[in-house]
Order: C-alpha cells, then sequence, then structure tokens
C-alpha cells in the first residue's frame, strides 16, 4: 500500500463506512504478514532442502520442506510461549 | 494519492485497488527471489552468454522453487 496515502473519510463521518475501511486495512495488514513469513520460511526451507533442482522434487525434499514448515512454526510457539513464562517471574 | 472513500463505491475501487498493488508488490518480490536463489544454483561458472544447460536448469529451479512455496502454504494452512 506505500503509494495510498493515509485516505480521507469524509467529514460527519459515516461510522459503518470507517468502519469497513478500518476492517479492510486490518485485514490486509493480517493477509501481508502471513505472506511474509510464506516468503521467508520458502527461502529458509529451499535452502535447507533443495541442493540442485531436478525435473521434481523428490519425496525427500517434499518432505524436508513441509516439516521445516511446521516445526519453524512449533518453534515460535515453544519460544513465545517461554518468552512470556520467564516475562512473568 | 488520496483517494476519496466517501461513497460505497468510492471504497470498493479504492480496496480494489489497494489489494491489486498488493498482488503487483508480492509477485514482484517472489520473482526477485527466485532469480536470486536460481541464479546461485544455475550460473556457477558465468561465461559470456547464457548456455543451454543454464537456462535448463533455471527453469527447473523456477518451477521447483514454487512448487516448495505451495507446500509451505499447506503446510502453514493445517498448522492454523
Amino acid at each position: 500500500m506505500s503509494s495510498f496515502d493515509a485516505p480521507d473519510l469524509p467529514s460527519g463521518q459515516d461510522a459503518a463506512a470507517a468502519a469497513e475501511v478500518q476492517h479492510f486495512l486490518a485485514e490486509e495488514q493480517q493477509r501481508a504478514a502471513m505472506l511474509g513469513v510464506v516468503s521467508k520460511l520458502t527461502i529458509t526451507c529451499w535452502d535447507t532442502c533443495v541442493t540442485k533442482p531436478g525435473n521434481k522434487l523428490s519425496s525427500w525434499e517434499s518432505d524436508c520442506i513441509g516439516n521445516c514448515a511446521r516445526r519453524f512454526i512449533d518453534a515460535s510457539v515453544f519460544i513465545l510461549n517461554r518468552a512470556s513464562k520467564q516475562g512473568r517471574q | 494519492m488520496n483517494p476519496s472513500l466517501a461513497t460505497p463505491r468510492d471504497r470498493e475501487e479504492f480496496f480494489r485497488a489497494a489489494r491489486a498493488e498488493a498482488s503487483d508488490q508480492l509477485l514482484q518480490e517472489l520473482i526477485q527471489t527466485v532469480v536470486d536463489k536460481c541464479f546461485v544454483k544455475c550460473i556457477t561458472k558465468p561465461s559470456s552468454s547464457l548456455t543451454g544447460g543454464e537456462s535448463a536448469c533455471l527453469a527447473k529451479c523456477m518451477d521447483r522453487f514454487l512448487e516448495a512455496r505451495t507446500i509451505v502454504v499447506k503446510a502453514l494452512e493445517n498448522q492454523q
């Protein structure tokens, strides 16, 4: 959304219109965050799992990439949980 | 650019344009990533032109990378 300045809402704001825009921005932000994780993970797991690209991904490579992505999420959850526990001490 | 959001149609157009731009940006970033990754895999001894072998490697690499991305997307979808 880099070429868009903060949109002008009509003066005498329609609360429903504002909510609609708010909702859209929140949704897009969430989507962007998710796609950011996808991009980063694809790069990490490609580097980890694929050495020489062939005519198709081997089952070893496919399994590796899937496991890589799932374990990354597990590791994130683990670290977040641990950090929040430590925060309470 | 300062879009008016006064009418439902204005908002619809803004949403459409914002999504289209986000989509373009995503595609651009993806292509750049494929170029970076596949150059490293395929052009190990740069010569005076792109060889047939290098081109074939780039094509395979690009397809495999996109497949890898699909696997990641599916893995993340199921994890939620």
